[in-house]
């Protein structure tokens, strides 16, 4: 199901997939795809959506779990779990949260990847999929991490931000899929992306060029001269086989294609339609 | 397009990530100086981007750059700069600070640079100084500005209020040690707060955070005026706000969603740009070539989507916006020839 082929599957508890990607290149798109398709191959799926990203819940059919995580409640609940009680919501409603967030930077990310981390340590799913930030946010929660660890000297953060970090460096556990576009600027963004997860000891998944159009290769020179139209689409698909081959040979794990469907509004039907591709490796290899 | 950014004084391209907000920045910016207005665009993107398509090989700096840009008329001149958030709080800082060495006590305090970069809030807050600082700069007549990803860019819009409002809070108030009986009876009344904050996050943190917030004693009124003015600037008649959007059902909802937020904090939206439409390309011509087959599905499935967007495009435009619909152009925007062509398409592009 991943790029290689291989089943996401971990050897305890759940494996977790990053879907890390710049604004706009379909990372929630990719990561409903991923889910429906792992859920066809008989794994109990998790996706998590992070504060507003919402959309995910209407392209995944019903009997996928969608959870929602906002910074701020997730912050509440570990203080709840933390046994700090009634005492949280005081700190909560009371903006003290806020200046705690000021004074620890990162520490709504780590809550977050905590709280990702809780469910892949539930039992009760086999692959637990993150519909990520766009890449600028993504990097400074996955190094949020490091940065509370090296300003925090003890306490339940601390403990948190070890544990959390232990799941992120677990090759075995954890990886990232990082999603793109085929076009010159998303592809040197994410293999950029890719430097940065590697610095961070983050391993690579996969990796997933999203919405690709369909190009028409002129083989017959005479097409491109007919006109300037044809000869701005045939450039157009040299660009992109290069943009799609660049990003391949830079990527440090298996790379897939998928298609873009002419619509404005994609629903779960198409998701099923690109999970149903992905699956029988009906996605074009470019 | 034109007549927009002929007419105000401030410029604000928001929208969410990826639809090409810095981009459409600079080429109103291009579109601008074209029509003779000195005119100054600022990102907050720090990606490289911008910088290279202008053609600054070292990038953009945190002071305005003059772009060469051909075709300008008059006085018309395009300048860029980017958002650096340390650079813009030692600025500010040093514009605040009300006794000698205030300002390096702030500035080496160890938290002040963290949170240039990382606290929630600093960068966004930072963003409206510099729009500030550049409005008032006489060597522009227009600034425009690209704003974070939507959910980021209310931040920036709010900065004002978050500021005043957290001068005004409790805990600021206790944290600076304010004087007063009232004051002192409060710090007694919350002082489990703190213990539990530093219980939390751990007490060195907490200790480094009053000592960074004590560094600032004295520094709040100014503040505060500025903040106050940032926030007449926002909602002033020269200020124009330009949602950018693509041509999905999901970016156009997160739009609206956007739009009505600032509408709830008394800003209206001027102008909705649905960009990178595709284009109509019904009356191909392939001259003496037949359309083969390939040819004939990629002809299908452009007409589908180009269908799909035209319904979109009506729908958005009975919200009562003016909407522009930008086609795509053939190639990637990425240096100044592709944003000046892209400026010809902004002042092309008629409302719908």
């Amino acid at each position: 199901m991943l790029p290689d082929g291989t089943l996401p599957r971990a050897e305890a508890g759940a494996r977790v997939l990053l879907v890390l990607g710049k604004g706009g290149v379909g990372r929630t798109t990719t990561a409903a795809m991923l889910a429906t398709a792992a859920h066809h191959s008989g794994l109990r799926v998790l996706v998590v959506a992070i504060d507003g990203r919402e959309g995910l819940r209407g392209l995944c059919t019903t009997d996928i779990d969608v959870r929602a995580v906002s910074a701020g409640s997730a912050l509440e609940d570990y203080l709840l779990d933390q046994g700090f009680g009634a005492f949280a919501r005081r700190l909560a409603s009371s903006g003290v949260i806020e200046v705690v967030g000021a004074a620890a930077p990162g520490i709504h990310d780590l809550v977050i990847l905590g709280k990702v981390k809780q469910f892949a340590q539930s039992g009760r799913y086999d692959l637990v999929i993150l519909d990520a930030p766009a890449t600028g946010h993504a990097m400074s929660m996955l190094s949020s991490v490091d940065g509370l660890l090296d300003i925090v000297e003890g306490g339940p953060i601390r403990d948190q931000a070890r544990d959390v970090e232990r799941l992120l460096r677990d090759r075995d556990r954890c990886g990232a899929v990082v999603v793109t576009l085929a076009e010159t600027t998303p592809v040197n963004e994410s293999l950029e992306l890719c430097a940065s997860l590697a610095q961070l000891n983050v391993s690579i998944a996969g990796g997933v060029i999203a919405a690709v159009e369909p190009t028409i290769d002129f083989a017959d020179d005479a097409y491109a001269a007919a006109s300037g139209v044809l000869a701005g689409l045939h450039e157009r698909a040299c660009d992109m086989t290069a943009d799609i081959a660049r990003f391949r040979l830079g990527c440090s794990a298996a790379v897939r294609v998928v298609d873009r469907l002419p619509t404005t509004e994609l629903e779960t039907s198409d998701i099923e339609r690109l999970a149903g591709r992905w699956l029988t490796g009906w996605v074009h290899d470019a | 397009m034109r007549d927009l950014v002929a007419e105000r004084n401030v410029v604000v391209c928001c929208g969410a990530g990826g639809v090409g907000k810095t981009t459409m920045a600079a080429a109103l910016g291009v579109s601008a100086a074209r029509q003779g207005r000195r005119v100054c665009v600022v990102t907050v993107d720090p990606a490289r981007r911008l910088g290279d398509a202008l053609g600054f090989a070292e990038g953009l700096t945190a002071d305005p750059q003059p772009v060469e840009v051909d075709g300008v008329r008059g006085e018309g001149e395009l300048w860029a700069m980017m958002l650096d958030p340390a650079v813009e709080l030692e600025r500010v800082i040093r514009s605040h600070a009300v006794r000698p060495g205030q300002a390096e006590e702030a500035l080496n305090n160890q938290f002040t640079r963290s949170i240039s970069t990382s606290l929630g809030g600093t960068q966004e807050y930072m963003a409206t100084e510099v729009l500030y600082r550049l409005v008032h700069d006489e060597r522009f007549d227009l600034v425009i500005v690209d704003t974070p990803p939507s959910d980021r860019a209310l931040a920036v819009v709010q900065a004002p209020d978050v500021l005043v409002r957290f001068l005004d809070h409790q805990v600021f108030r206790l944290l600076m040690g304010g004087g007063g009986r009232a004051a002192r009876l409060f710090a007694t009344a919350t002082q489990p707060l703190l213990k539990a904050i530093g219980r939390v996050i751990g007490s060195n943190v907490l200790d480094d955070v009053v000592s960074f917030l004590r560094s600032f004693t004295g520094m709040e009124s100014s503040f505060r005026a500025r903040a106050v003015d940032v926030q007449k600037m926002w909602r002033a008649g020269s200020t124009a706000f330009v949602l950018v959007a693509a041509p999905t059902t999901a970016s156009t909802t997160e739009a609206e969603r956007f739009a009505d937020e600032l509408r709830a904090n008394g800003i209206g939206v001027d102008r909705f740009i649905l960009n990178r439409c595709t284009p109509d390309l019904s009356a191909l011509e392939t001259g003496d070539k037949p359309i083969g087959e390939p040819l004939a599905h990629w002809l299908e499935w452009t007409t589908t989507l180009r269908h799909a967007e035209l319904q979109l495009i009506d729908q958005v435009g009975t919200f009562g916006v003016e909407v522009v619909a930008v086609e795509r152009l053939q190639f990637d925007v990425h240096d100044l020839k592709g944003l000046m062509l892209l400026a010809d398409a902004l002042d092309r592009a008629s409302t719908v």
